[in-house]
C-alpha cells in the first residue's frame, strides 16, 4: 500500500479500525502513522468542544413578522388583533421600553410630541396610555417620522453599520405601513385595517428602539 | 459559520423568512429539523459565496479549493506529532480559520455528532462527499495546528534569546 492509498483509507473508514494492509503500512511509515495519530487526536478533542447557542434578539422576530405580513404570507386574525390592542399592543410596548434606560429618550420623545400636537389641536394632553390611542394616526406617523429621521441621523455619525441595517429594515416596515394606511383610507370603518396599521407603527417603534439600544449597549 | 453576531442575526432573519416562504415545499421525507437545518446552511453558504466573489483578496483566494483541491501533503515526509502541543483552545482557534464548507462538516460531525448520512441530507451532498470534506477539514486543521505550534516555538526561542542578551 502506498501513502496516497493509506490516506484514501483514512478518509473512508469513519471511525472503524484500519484494515490489515493499512495497519501494516502505518507500522512502517512514520509520516502516515503520525497523520493517523494526529487526526485521531483532533477528533477526540473536537468531542470536547461545544458550539454556544445564542438566542436571537426580539427585533429579529419583529422584522420577520413585518416582512411576512407585507408579503401576505401571514395575517393576524381580527380577534387576535383586538386582543393585542387590549393586552399587549402599542401602549404596553411603550411602557416596556421604560424599563430599558436606553429607550427612555425615545419614549419621552413620543409622549412629548404626542402631548404637544394634542395641545395644538385643543385635545386634552394624554396622561394615560389609553388617551394615546385617541390621537389620530397621522400624528403618530409624524412622530415616528421625526424619530426615524433623528435616529438615522444619529446612527449615521456614530454607527454606520447599524444604520445601514436599520435603513434596510425601515424600508420594509415603511412599505408595510404605506399598505396599511392605504387600506385604512379606503375603508376607514374597517377595524382590522386599523389594527394592522397600529401593529405596523408598533413594529417601527420597536425597530427604532432596538437600533438605539444596540448602538448604545453594543449588544 | 459566519463568526460575527450582526451577520449571524441577519442570516437568522433570512433563514426564517425562507422557512415561511418555502414551508409548502416540505414533503416530510426527512425530519423537519433536518429540512430546516439544510435550508439554513444554504442561506449561509449563499451569503458566504457572494461575499467571497465581492470581497475576495489574495489571502482568501489562496485558501484551499473546497471542491477539487484541499490541503496538500508531502507523502513520505516524517511529521512531528501534535500530541503534547495542542489543546481545546488551539483547536477552537484553528476551527475558526477553516473555510466555511469544511467548518460546517467538521462542526456537524466531530463536534455535534451528526452521522454522514444526516450531514449529506443537511448539506445536499453525497455521503462520500461528506466523508471527503470531513477528511479535508481535519487535514487542514492539522496543518493549522502545526503552524501554530511552530510559531509558539519560534516565539519561545526569541524570548529566551532576548533574556540571554539582557542578562549578558
Amino acid at each position: 500500500m502506498q501513502c496516497q492509498e493509506f490516506e484514501a483509507v483514512l478518509e473512508q473508514i469513519d471511525g472503524r479500525p484500519l484494515s490489515a494492509d493499512a495497519a501494516a503500512h502505518a507500522a512502517q511509515c512514520r509520516s502516515c502513522s503520525a497523520m493517523a495519530a494526529d487526526l485521531e487526536l483532533i477528533q477526540t478533542l473536537a468531542h470536547e468542544l461545544t458550539i454556544p447557542e445564542t438566542e436571537p434578539p426580539d427585533r429579529i422576530w419583529t422584522q420577520v413578522r413585518a416582512q411576512l405580513e407585507q408579503e401576505g404570507i401571514i395575517r393576524v386574525p381580527a380577534t387576535d388583533a383586538r386582543a393585542e390592542k387590549q393586552g399587549a399592543g402599542w401602549f404596553a410596548g411603550i411602557f416596556a421600553w421604560v424599563r430599558r434606560p436606553a429607550l427612555v429618550a425615545t419614549y419621552a420623545g413620543l409622549i412629548v410630541l404626542a402631548a404637544g400636537l394634542a395641545w395644538e389641536k385643543s385635545i386634552p394632553a394624554p396622561d394615560t396610555a389609553s388617551d394615546i390611542a385617541a390621537i389620530p394616526s397621522i400624528h403618530t406617523q409624524d412622530n415616528l417620522n421625526q424619530l426615524e429621521a433623528q435616529t438615522v441621523s444619529d446612527l449615521q455619525a456614530s454607527n454606520p453599520e447599524i444604520n445601514a441595517t436599520l435603513r434596510r429594515d425601515l424600508k420594509i416596515v415603511n412599505n408595510f405601513i404605506a399598505v396599511c394606511q392605504k387600506a385604512v383610507r379606503e375603508q376607514p370603518q374597517d377595524e382590522t385595517a386599523r389594527q394592522y396599521l397600529y401593529g405596523a407603527y408598533q413594529q417601527k417603534s420597536e425597530l427604532l428602539a432596538a437600533a438605539l439600544a444596540h448602538s448604545r449597549t453594543g449588544e | 459559520m459566519v463568526g460575527r453576531t450582526p451577520e449571524a442575526e441577519d442570516l437568522t432573519q433570512e433563514a426564517f423568512l425562507q422557512l415561511f416562504r418555502k414551508i409548502a415545499t416540505f414533503r416530510g421525507e426527512s425530519a423537519f429539523s433536518t429540512w430546516l437545518h439544510r435550508l439554513t446552511v444554504n442561506v449561509v453558504l449563499m451569503k458566504l459565496r457572494k461575499k467571497t466573489v465581492a470581497e475576495s483578496s489574495l489571502e482568501e483566494a489562496t485558501e484551499p479549493d473546497e471542491e477539487s483541491g484541499g490541503p496538500r501533503r508531502d507523502f513520505g515526509a516524517p511529521d512531528n506529532l501534535l500530541s503534547g502541543s495542542v489543546d481545546r483552545i488551539n483547536l477552537q482557534r484553528a476551527v475558526e480559520q477553516l473555510p466555511p464548507g469544511y467548518r460546517s462538516v467538521f462542526e456537524l460531525h466531530d463536534i455535534q455528532g451528526y452521522e454522514h448520512n444526516e450531514i449529506a441530507g443537511i448539506m445536499g451532498c453525497s455521503i462520500g462527499n461528506s466523508k471527503s470534506q470531513l477528511h479535508k477539514a481535519r487535514t487542514r486543521l492539522r496543518e493549522l495546528l502545526h503552524e501554530a505550534a511552530r510559531q509558539r516555538a519560534r516565539e519561545a526561542r526569541q524570548d529566551a534569546k532576548s533574556e540571554v542578551e539582557q542578562d549578558g
